[in-house]
């Protein structure tokens, strides 16, 4: 009996190995993202994930015709949950860079968004320069393009790294902080909302092509070209409706399309 | 087939990540050698006074005893460890006007501060459980040879409470050792805030692979080590045994 069942086992296995990725026909797309990035992805009191990356993946499932389903997933373990399968696509901010590609492919961009420092309100300096924060702690969420934005370019600064860009942002309202660097448009959200005005703004940096890529993007499996193409079919189909600006006017008051 | 099997080794002896990265590891091992090797010794030292207020008449203290190491070894220490983290964030303010800003701002002494709480709550236990485990019999035997608590104390409980204490000791070393990953997770580069930082950077699994085996040829070692001490601190009780 016992090696009846471990025949089958291995069958299926072996079944579920052999048979080409492609000829998979896509009617359930499954989302993973890290959903601690508001207004992006974030969790509401009900325990649903929202933002503007769920209505903007909802309104491209719509042209895909396909059934959506969106999953939390902490960002450390994002990549490797994508190839092991427990999911089809991270949608969750992440920005198409050379690093990433070795393990993933990526759709066309969907959004670029300004990337800068904020510090306690009562920090009046303007000057982020490496120099004018040499000593200084600064933190951000660990695997991101801000992490190693931060080790090529602020070697003389405390680099601080955390699981979320939530607790980076909480540790800068408490005063451990001196610097958070992260997507602008989330640290503005923090400052007005949980943050309470505890911070500001102090500028946004120029990105660099070797660290930041183009911007954000959709990552697949490497054998998933398909459903990489139908995506990329799909955000061109929103740009030209004006599905995307419906969404994103209801998030930003700045176009975040980027080029 | 062969192409796996050299997939596999590479997988296992990635030297280009251990050249890179290798420097990395060491300076994660030393943080979390200093982490717990401090926070052991500073809960050994308290373990000691929670011990003796455990077993007071006091019932005051004893009572305050009791409560302090049911919650900390009632509750995860990562949940500790976010307690004094993040709530020492949160009562800033008070801290600052009491001059203990500099402290709590720190990861690395919020955990030690916690660690050494936590540590010292389950050590209280194992002295008093080794110091219950001595016989009333021979303290009363000491008293009636005329000997003072001291003496008693110094030459008849002591010695044969630690020698009983020694083993589950090592054992709670041990854990710590193991518990101390926590530290990454409130952003200090221990071995494992190292090992999480290696792998943000090249996605190889591998990493933690070699974090596990260091983590382990540690704690085996101290096992050792820990058995040749015991060992010959018992070597009246094995000759006595023969």
């Amino acid at each position: 009996m016992r090696e009846k069942m471990l025949l089958t086992v291995v069958a299926l296995a072996l079944a579920a190995g052999i048979s080409p990725a492609s000829a998979k026909e896509w009617k359930t797309v499954r989302f993973g993202m890290d959903a601690s990035y508001a207004p992006f992805e974030s969790v509401d009191t009900k325990g649903d994930i929202i933002g503007f990356e769920v209505d903007y993946g909802k309104a491209l499932c719509e042209k895909m015709k396909v059934t959506c389903t969106f999953q939390n997933q902490d960002w450390d373990g994002i990549i490797p949950s994508l190839l092991a399968g427990k999911f089809d696509v991270i949608f969750s901010s992440m920005n198409i860079t050379a690093e990433r590609k070795k393990k993933v492919i990526f759709s066309d961009m969907y959004y670029a968004t300004p990337i800068g420092f904020a510090a306690q309100a009562s920090n009046k300096s303007n000057d982020f320069s490496p120099e004018a924060l040499k000593g200084k702690s600064i933190g951000t969420q660990s695997s991101t393009i801000h992490a190693n934005y931060l080790e090529k370019y602020y070697k003389n600064s405390d680099v601080k790294l955390y699981p979320t860009q939530d607790e980076p942002n909480l540790d800068l309202a408490s005063g451990r902080l001196d610097y958070v660097l992260g997507d602008l448009l989330v640290e503005e959200d923090f400052i007005n909302n949980k943050g309470n005005g505890c911070c500001r703004i102090v500028g946004e940096i120029k990105r660099d092509p070797e660290i930041h890529g183009p911007g954000v993007g959709a990552a697949f499996r490497p054998d998933d070209t398909d459903l990489r193409d139908m995506f990329n079919k799909a955000i061109a189909e929103t740009d030209a409706n004006g599905t995307y600006d419906k969404i994103q006017g209801k998030y930003f008051k700045k176009s975040i399309r980027g080029k | 087939m062969l192409q796996t099997a050299q997939d596999f080794l590479s997988f296992i002896f990635n030297f280009d990540l251990l050249q890179e990265y290798g420097w990395r590891l060491v300076a994660g091992l030393k943080i979390t050698f200093e982490v717990v090797t401090i926070s052991v010794l500073i809960g050994f030292v308290l373990s000691y006074f929670v011990c003796s207020a455990r077993m007071s008449r006091n019932v005051i203290l004893s009572g305050a005893a009791v409560a302090y190491s049911t919650f900390f070894r009632g509750t995860p220490l990562l949940c500790q460890l976010y307690l004094v983290y993040y709530g020492a964030g949160e009562i800033r303010p008070f801290l600052t006007d009491v001059g203990l800003w500099w402290f709590f701002r720190d990861a690395y002494y919020c955990c030690i501060f916690t660690f050494s709480l936590n540590t010292a709550a389950y050590q209280s236990e194992i002295l008093r459980g080794a110091l219950s485990s001595v016989p009333k019999g021979q303290i009363e035997a000491g008293a009636s040879l005329g000997l003072s608590t001291y003496r008693i104390a110094r030459h008849i409980v002591w010695p044969q409470a630690f020698l009983i204490a020694l083993r589950p000791l090592g054992n709670e070393l041990i854990s710590m050792i193991k518990a101390s990953a926590l530290a990454a997770i409130v952003t200090l580069l221990d071995l494992m805030g190292q090992t999480r930082f290696i792998f943000a950077r090249t996605f190889d699994f591998s990493v933690y692979l070699y974090a596990a085996v260091i983590y382990l040829a540690i704690v085996e070692l101290i096992r050792r080590v820990w058995g040749r001490i015991d060992k010959a601190f018992s070597r009246h009780v094995i000759a006595a045994a023969r």
